[in-house]
């Protein structure tokens, strides 16, 4: 969300809720508005203990389960503030300001045109999801997280069992790949692998191999802004790992519907196509 | 009324970014280079995933009239930011800014609307970072 729009919706909600006039308020409140973000912390605290009392499962670990504000990630080699869905208190930073990439991973990525998956209503991949414009949701318990993205309503489950991830070998390739889940202390782990290369990392378009994997790390700063780690690796095409760091912010509203192919007219009318119909 | 092209530093720095939308690469459809600013008759509005299109009249300064077709965010993102169905009506007034398509139709992403009685709209399509 652009930050000019962000300051004008709270500038019109403000004189909304003054002037109580609910037809001016339909149209201008912003159900994102109702996210408990308050201002964003100047930097993103180290992983630890979570300041006041957290939800928690049965089992005594950290409950995840509700709807999450994220900032729109659209490359992870930059840093990003503000919430995908109009609440307040999103952060992304990364350690990577230009990815290093081997000579396979140059040659791969200099590749053009790239096939935009997205366009054609594909999974937009594990990473990617997490990064969309549209916020997402966990549901959990003491053996699963569900994730629940709103972006075309996808989800992921990741087993909690402390079971460790086979090799990407061993993994059959899709398009969320694989993961398993553990505990360190009042921090999920969550390792990912398997993925086949068919999405993107992020909105960039910066591509990866067979080999790549993510480790995730979810811990909560206090009840309703979770601290989120993302390390990715690819070996093959990248000469280091790449972290993000964000802050998810929790949302009082519920993950709403999505779906792209309803009037998906770039592919009906093929705004893509040199023989665009449209084109003059 | 009229059409105004603007190429401009914001533009170039936008289209460096990479910027994205709902569904799909900004890039590969539109030019954050070659803004637009339009103002028209609505003649059509669709309220559909996984972008929202607008159909409206632009008169041009010769007296012809252009119909301009543009997207916004998905209806989630819109309500989200205070859109919605009823937003757009045919006949309505609009002015609108935003990036025209690649392929040089009248077609554009829309970065903001504004309503004949003032009411501010915004497409949601994040031109991130």
């Amino acid at each position: 969300m652009k930050r000019g729009h962000m300051k004008t919706y709270r500038f019109v909600a403000a004189l909304g809720v003054a002037a109580a006039t609910g037809a001016l308020l339909s149209v201008v409140a912003p159900l994102g508005a109702q996210g408990r973000g308050g201002a964003p912390p100047a930097v993103i605290p180290p992983e630890g203990p979570a300041k006041g009392p957290i939800p928690r499962l049965q089992n005594g670990k950290p409950d995840f389960s509700g709807t999450f504000d994220h900032p729109r990630v659209g490359d992870i080699t930059r840093p990003a503030n503000g919430c995908a869905g109009g609440s307040e208190g999103c952060v992304a930073v990364t350690d990577t300001s230009e990815i290093s990439f081997t000579p396979a991973g140059a040659a791969e990525q200099k590749k053009e045109p790239k096939f935009d998956y997205g366009l054609w209503c594909l999974p937009w991949g594990y990473t990617r999801s997490t990064q969309t414009p549209y916020p997402h949701g966990y549901m959990h318990n003491n053996t699963h997280l569900a994730i629940l993205w709103e972006q075309d309503n996808f989800f992921h489950m990741v087993p909690i069992d402390g079971k460790p991830l086979p090799p990407n070998a061993d993994l059959e390739p899709t398009w969320m790949g694989t993961s398993a889940g553990r505990w360190e202390g009042d921090t999920l782990v969550i390792e990912t692998g398997g993925f086949h290369p068919k999405t993107w990392v992020d909105s960039a378009e910066h591509v990866f191999s067979d080999q790549f994997r993510t480790v995730e790390r979810l811990s909560y700063i206090d009840k309703d802004h979770i601290r989120y780690e993302l390390t990715m690796t690819d070996p093959k095409f990248w000469t280091k790992p790449i972290k993000n760091t964000r802050i998810f912010v929790r949302m009082d509203t519920p993950l709403l519907e999505y779906s792209c192919e309803e009037n998906n007219k770039e592919i009906r009318e093929g705004f893509y196509l040199e023989d665009n119909p449209l084109k003059k | 009324m009229r059409t105004k092209f603007a190429l401009s530093i914001a533009g170039l720095l936008l289209a460096a970014a990479a910027p994205v939308l709902a569904h799909h690469s900004f890039s590969a459809v539109f030019d954050a280079t070659k803004k637009v600013s339009l103002t028209g008759t609505v003649t059509k509005f669709e309220w559909a995933n996984p972008h929202i299109w607008f159909y409206f009249d632009v008169k041009e300064a010769n007296g012809s009239v252009a119909a301009w077709q543009c997207e916004g965010g998905a209806p989630n993102s819109l309500v989200r930011r205070g859109w919605n169905k009823n937003s757009l009506k045919t006949g309505d007034v609009i002015s609108v800014e935003g990036s025209r398509a690649k392929d040089g139709s009248n077609t554009c992403s829309a970065n903001s609307v504004k309503t004949s009685d003032g009411k501010q709209l915004f497409s949601g399509q994040a031109q991130q970072p």
